[in-house]
């Protein structure tokens, strides 16, 4: 899995590429920590994950429980075009309901900048 | 006459098998027409077909069970010529093609004990006749209480099926029993919790297993031998044959084969690798009671081979007290509890005494004489402690499966994961791969569960 950062205030856009699964899981949730550690005042993430192009259950695991570490400090993680499969995996495990999910990023960076406008 | 000839119109649903054999509510298309021509006072059929002769003859079998004497002939036979010659000017029934016989009620008229009705579609036909052509009357299938349906799509298909489960199961004959007012049909032997919910109308097949919690239905066809995992709902769903639905899903408007999942309304499928959330049961192998008698066999050619060596090696360790035991009891498969011990020691000697699986050897000859699953949950002395009973539903096995696929879990209830995860994929070629790594890790002395 390799990650590609970018910050824009007190946001973080994240492009994903390769496979999110029980194999890379543990490594990418440790990459995302490191990035969160390093960029302190970064609150909400955006995920890009175009070039995803498999996800299991387990690596739907560490989505969540990054999600879970992220608003517990009043941030967000939303996602961007998700691939058929993987749409697939996030429907019928009912992570819709937790993740929000955009086209592109500019639609989720802006729908994460009016959630944090006063 | 029932051609099961033709192009295969919703490929991804009937993959490997015929399309006559095709379920619709629980039962395959071919049942319905021999049906309906029993029905209608025929007694000869002739089935035509080109591919899946094996399973349409495995399926019909000789048309005893509905009245009816079945023939299966390969097309481009001079049989369908003969077939139609003998019937002379009796009743003759012809199906072309994916077509679906809706019943809606009503009679097929004669007008001097003949009638003739048509109806032609896009590489579909079928055709009713009785009597001498030109005496027939000629009466359109509405009338006669049938349309015909055709099947060219997984949005055709889903419609119908929902269609029947709603409003139309009572023209035909029903599969499984009856649960009395809200059209809910269970097969037999499928076993479900009480904190599994059903809400009719549904239809669920023979085999089938449902975990704590789930919700069936409204409106959902589940296939024969389907698996569906805790806290999952199935509604507004169709769950093809032989399919494992994982923990905690959400069917809904979807059809499921094996780890394919379709949309009817566009008929695009996605197929998942995750065997977590859907995957294809495999048919299973031996029969259990083959497995027991040869199992027990060589569970005693083991015994005569491995005591010998367990009292050569491991008698003088346990007079050095080189070796130390705690005792443990554990459920077997079939809810026996079995008390084994554990053993544990240092040295050279131990290693060779625990390498050559002597330590083991009780739970290895229960595992070979089938009393124990080879592999599954964690070993059992890793799970089973001297006090207090295991979660129930609990599957001791000898070797984890967890352990030789190196997954990782970030949820502490690995057993949990385990159980379900061995349900889905036990095979004995998985179990034997299990153990030889195991042995390896045995011999080069590393811990390995």
């Amino acid at each position: 899995m390799q990650l590609q950062f970018e910050q824009n205030a007190t946001l973080a856009t994240v492009a994903l590429r390769g496979h999110l699964s029980a194999s890379t899981g543990n490594a990418f949730r440790e990459e995302m920590i490191a990035l969160g550690s390093a960029h302190p005042d970064v609150v909400d993430w955006v995920l890009d994950m175009d070039n995803v192009d498999f996800l299991d259950s387990s690596g739907l695991g560490v989505l969540i429980s990054l999600l879970k570490r992220v608003t517990e400090k009043k941030g967000d993680i939303v996602l961007v075009s998700l691939q058929k499969k993987v749409l697939m995996v996030f429907e019928i495990t009912r992570a819709l309901r937790i993740f929000r999910v955009f086209d592109t990023v500019e639609e989720a960076s802006r729908a994460v900048r009016m959630k944090d406008a006063p | 006459m029932f051609n099961a000839d033709g192009p295969d119109l919703i490929p991804i649903l009937n993959v490997g098998t015929p399309w006559a054999l095709l379920p619709v509510c629980g039962r395959p298309i071919v049942e319905y027409w021999i049906e309906l021509a029993s029905t209608l006072g025929i007694k000869e059929c002739l089935v035509v077909a080109d591919e899946g002769i094996e399973q349409l003859e495995s399926f019909l079998g000789t048309g005893s069970r509905w009245g009816v004497h079945i023939r299966i002939a390969f097309s481009g036979m001079a049989q369908t010529e003969t077939f139609l010659r003998e019937a002379g000017n009796d009743l003759r029934l012809h199906i072309e093609g994916p077509l679906f016989p809706k019943r809606t009620g009503g009679t097929v008229a004669a007008g001097g004990g003949a009638v003739s009705m048509t109806y032609r579609g896009h590489n579909v036909a079928m055709s009713l006749h009785a009597g001498a052509p030109d005496s027939a009357v000629e009466q359109d299938f509405e009338s006669a209480g049938i349309i015909p349906f055709p099947l060219d799509s997984t949005r055709r298909y889903y419609a119908l099926s929902m269609d029947m489960l709603k409003y139309g199961m009572s023209g035909y004959l029903t599969p499984g029993y009856a649960s009395g007012g809200d059209g809910s049909f269970v097969g037999m032997d499928t076993l479900t919790p009480a904190s599994c919910e059903l809400k009719g109308p549904l239809v669920i097949g023979n085999r089938c297993r449902f975990g704590t919690f789930t919700t069936v239905g409204p409106n959902a066809i589940v296939a024969d031998d389907v698996v569906v995992d805790s806290r999952t709902v199935i509604t507004n769903a169709i769950v093809l044959k032989a399919t494992y639905i994982g923990r905690n899903l959400d069917i809904t408007g979807r059809i499921i084969l094996g780890n394919r999942i379709i949309d009817p309304l566009s008929g695009e499928s996605v197929e998942l690798s995750d065997p977590w959330i859907v995957r294809h049961i495999p048919p299973k192998g031996f029969p259990a009671w083959l497995h027991l008698f040869f199992g027990q066999m060589a569970a005693l050619l083991f015994l005569l081979l491995l005591l010998p060596l367990r009292y050569l090696i491991g008698f003088p360790l346990r007079l050095g007290g080189r070796i130390r035991t705690a005792p443990f009891s554990c459920p077997d498969r079939f809810g026996s509890t079995c008390t084994f011990v554990r053993a544990y020691g240092e040295g050279l000697r131990f290693r060779l005494y625990t390498a050559l699986l002597l330590d083991l050897t009780p739970q290895l000859l229960l595992a070979v004489a089938g009393r124990l699953y080879l592999c599954g949950t964690d070993a059992l002395y890793d799970r089973c402690r001297p006090a207090g009973p295991p979660p129930q539903g609990y599957y001791p096995g000898v070797f984890n499966y967890s352990g030789a696929r190196g997954m990782v879990f970030s949820t502490p209830d690995i057993a949990d994961i385990d159980r379900r995860y061995y349900a889905a994929t036990r095979s004995p070629a998985e179990d034997l791969r299990i153990l030889f790594r195991f042995l390896g890790y045995r011999i080069l002395g590393r811990r390995a569960s």
